[in-house]
């Protein structure tokens, strides 16, 4: 279930959104399967799994990506990098598109930018104004210390998750089995998204094995605890994660 | 050092449990809270607001002090019913802003000028219970000089949020956290128990609640609201110096003194290592011993003296 | 890369600590001018303070002082000489006692020849409002290289009025307020997890090990120090890599070639992840590794250079 509207929050978000499946755009044949997992959103990245040579041509088909997307069903965001925002959302924002992840997030001011080419790009291509949502991933210690004022810095937000880059250390294992700093941050998240009012999303869940390879028993252990301290739902890397994930947000 | 505040329990009562309103100074709590909020149905608010200013003074017979959990909806009036002598302070629920904090002290600050309270008497308890409220706490605590202790309600915090939390997994170690060292900054105390009963209260054994009760002291909280009669005693042990700490840290004093005559202020006593900071918390410690042995004898001396006294209930 | 794994903070006015510091095998040592000198013997203690600088670097160790909160002035004027590195200003609670600490650095260094910036700043955390205020302080100058928050501290405690040595993580908020202030800075990060600490002893050898073991596997480098020498080899060895941990981050820097090569972002292996944050934590683990060796060999030598003067 979606949040209510409030003040800081996204308007008009009526689907279920739980589980978020990360997905190459490239691979068709992926993106299908993706679409296959029951994931309520499909992100197709631009950002983490592809190695930069790969990224134009990423580009160039994303807007049949989406068409394959949304046949199954799914909603459909982009995850993109700010530092190429403007090729980034050329390339993805099309009819279609629920909305854009931004990597990486560290500033109110890269989030107004975004913003700003999403009005020209929505005006441009024939998509209602202001509907294209935003998702802020904060994955580094600036982007979170700055969590509040990028969360409050557009309309358009809908929600945030906590990546991994360079709180780096933090997937070394520690005697609790806790990645240390990364609990702090997801509660501290869960107040700084309650107070702007958008959903708190947990990131690739790896309690206690990496997220790219975490089982499903262990991916459902990790959204379970997280939904229990107040995340509404996760982005996860591989299909058989979804069904997982739907369960322990759900119901 | 300035005088220290002993609040270590504060029970809750409902203005509409009648039978315990009139029993509450019994259960020898430091404070007591006569409720008009959550504690009471909405269509027994009324009845409850025109009850309270009577409610007052005999709910003092035991040497508690008197305070009363007001709406935020209807705040003025819950305000102007209970501003009277007898009350030592309000207690605001759902402090979101200082802007929150300033409506309560404004209003409080007319009344006791109207009715010839002492200016400044009538302290206030915030209770924070929404993430904006742990979010904006600076400033809140910062609100009025009138604010004397900040309590995060965690149950209504996790519904705020739409949390059911899980015994296992506590979701508001950040928030308690940020509660103990933003009061404390502030010369404010902090105020709640332990997880999980701060998010879901219910009656235990006495050795649980002082359990519990011991790890909120040593998380920062200077007391405990009690929503049950039953936790008064063990709460007021929990945050109460033993014998045994009183002894040691007496210890710690007269060894760092002669350590210091002796030209160190770095002591060896018993495997520890005393230097400064530890003699200055034997010092906190003894201290806040005194303090509160100088609060239960205020408390027996108004026990002894509402037993000497017939009251109307009996 | 500073290697700074082990330290011991000792009195300046206790004569056979200061003598002896060179022995003790330390990355560095806190010359303490606070809380462990009583305040009768604070100014006969700033008149010690330029030797036992030299006294305690004898061994290899960096010399760090730590000055009187309420007497930064005369504190400084007597720490700030050749070989000083660091100074650590206690209680510390607003940026501008940093920035104040900083020009009277400044001004020293100036007066007696010190390469200017040479001297850090640590400015330390010890009140519930050194902590609402950390980011500020932790931005305050560019002397903070490094910044934290300690596990467990006796002036945190009382400010908080907590009873220590309990069986529980007591400081999660502050730890965290540092560590995030501290990576957002992009300062070396001084911290480390909880281990319980429930007998206050200052010379438990074994849970200083435990504890620098739990630090170094979540890739923290930076050691909190100690007050008795029982604890400076544990805190050395800890933080350490250890030869397996060697292995395993060069395999993984071999995997990554062949990643790369092969033109994927990513692979697995059984049940590893190779992937470019896998790599660099694996290039930085060794570069770590090099480091500690480079330091401890650099004591050795010390060490040796002031046993053939004896």
């Amino acid at each position: 279930m979606t949040d209510e509207i409030t003040e800081g929050g996204a308007a008009g978000a009526p689907s279920k959104r739980q589980s978020w499946l990360i997905v190459p755009p490239s691979k068709r044949d992926e993106i299908e399967q993706a679409a296959r997992s029951g994931a309520d959103v499909l992100v197709l990245d631009l950002v983490e799994l592809l190695p930069d040579r790969e990224k134009s041509s990423a580009r160039n088909v994303f807007r049949d990506a989406i068409a394959v997307a949304k046949a199954a069903g799914a909603e459909v965001f982009a995850q993109i990098d700010p530092s190429s925002a403007e090729t980034d959302l050329r390339a993805c924002v099309w009819p279609g598109l629920a909305g854009v992840v931004i990597s990486r997030a560290e500033s109110a001011a890269q989030v107004g930018e975004i913003g700003t080419l999403l009005d020209r790009l929505e005006m441009e291509r024939g998509i209602a104004g202001g509907t294209v949502h935003l998702v802020a991933a904060l994955e580094t210690a600036r982007g979170n210390h700055a969590a509040h004022d990028i969360l409050h810095a557009s309309h358009r937000m809908f929600g945030a998750t906590l990546g991994r880059a360079d709180l780096v250390m933090d997937l070394r294992p520690e005697p609790s089995g806790e990645i240390h700093l990364m609990a702090y941050l997801m509660q501290r998240l869960i107040i700084i998204t309650g107070t702007v009012g958008v959903t708190p999303l947990g990131a690739w869940w790896r309690a206690p094995d990496r997220g790219l390879l975490a089982t499903p028993e262990n991916t459902y252990n990790a959204a379970h605890r997280g939904r229990a301290i107040g995340f509404k739902g996760a982005m996860c890397l591989r299909p058989e994660q979804v069904e997982p994930l739907n369960r322990a947000f759900g119901g | 050092m300035s005088s220290i505040l002993i609040r270590r329990s504060n029970l809750l009562v409902s203005m509409a449990e009648r039978g315990q309103v009139e029993n509450a100074w019994r259960h020898d709590a430091d404070a007591i809270t006569l409720d008009l909020e959550s504690g009471v149905p909405p269509e027994l608010k009324p009845a409850a607001r025109a009850q309270v200013r009577e409610a007052l003074q005999p709910a003092a017979r035991g040497g508690a002090e008197i305070f009363v959990r007001v709406n935020d909806s209807t705040m003025s009036e819950d305000l102007d019913a209970c501003v009277w002598p007898g009350l030592s302070g309000i207690m605001v629920p759902r402090v979101e802003s200082a802007a929150d904090v300033a409506e309560a002290a404004e209003i409080v600050t007319v009344l006791e000028r109207e009715r010839r309270l002492p200016v400044g008497s009538v302290s206030l308890i915030a209770v924070i219970e929404s993430a904006a409220g742990v979010w904006h706490l600076r400033s809140i605590v910062a609100a009025s000089p009138r604010v004397s202790q900040v309590a995060l309600d965690e149950g209504d915090l996790a519904a705020s949020l739409g949390i059911e939390p899980l015994p296992e997994y506590d979701p508001f170690v950040y928030a308690r956290g940020r509660v103990a060292v933003e009061a404390t900054a502030a010369r404010v105390g902090a105020i709640g128990m332990a997880y999980p009963l701060s998010v879901r209260p219910r009656e235990a054994p006495g050795s649980e609640i002082h359990a519990l009760a011991t790890k909120a002291r040593n998380s920062g909280m200077k007391g405990v609201i009690c929503p049950y009669a039953s936790w008064v005693a063990p709460v007021n042990a929990a945050f109460t110096p033993t014998s045994e700490l009183v002894a040691w840290n007496r210890r710690v004093r007269e060894a760092f003194a002669a350590g210091v005559a002796a030209g160190t202020a770095a002591v060896p006593l018993e495997g520890r290592m005393i230097d400064v900071p530890v003699d200055e918390w034997a010092i906190v410690v003894l201290a806040t011993a005194e303090a509160c042995a100088a609060r239960d004898a205020q408390k027996s001396a108004a026990k002894s003296q509402a037993s000497e006294t017939p009251s109307k209930s009996q | 890369m500073n290697v700074r794994r082990s330290g011991l903070t000792m009195p300046v006015v206790t004569a056979r600590f200061v003598d002896n510091a060179w022995r003790r095998s330390c990355d560095f040592v806190i010359i303490d001018l606070e809380d462990s000198v009583p305040q009768h013997l604070k100014a006969h203690a700033r008149t010690l303070v330029k030797d036992a600088i030299a006294s305690v670097s004898k061994g290899g160790a960096e010399a760090f002082v730590r000055i009187n909160h309420d007497s930064m002035e005369e504190d400084v004027e007597a720490s700030v000489w050749p070989g000083l590195k660091r100074i650590r200003y206690p209680k510390t609670e607003h940026a501008h006692e940093v920035h104040r600490l900083d020009a009277l650095i400044t001004r020293y260094e100036g007066a007696r020849g010190i390469e200017p910036g040479t001297i850090e700043i640590d400015p330390s955390i010890e009140t519930a409002l050194g902590v609402a205020n950390i980011f500020e302080i932790a931005a305050a100058s560019a002397r903070i290289r490094e910044f934290g928050a300690a596990t467990g501290g006796y002036d945190l405690s009382r400010d908080l009025g907590i009873e220590m040595f309990v069986d529980f993580d007591q400081f999660v908020y502050p730890r965290g307020e540092a560590e995030l202030a501290a990576r957002t800075l992009g300062l070396g990060v001084r911290t480390a997890p909880f281990v319980a600490n429930t007998t206050g002893s200052v010379s438990d050898a074994d849970r200083a090990l435990r504890q620098a073991e739990a630090a170094r596997k979540c890739g923290l480098r930076l050691g909190t120090g100690g007050l008795n020498p029982a604890v400076v080899e544990n805190h050395n060895l800890g933080l350490t890599p250890t030869e397996e941990e060697l292995r395993d981050a060069q395999w993984v820097l071999e995997q990554y070639r062949v990643v790369e090569e092969s033109g994927a972002a990513w692979k697995t292996i059984g049940e590893r992840v190779i992937d470019r944050y896998e790599a660099a934590r694996a290039k930085e683990l060794l570069e770590w590794a090099a480091a500690c060796a480079e330091r401890n060999r650099e004591k050795a030598e010390a060490v040796a250079r002031v046993k053939a003067q004896a």
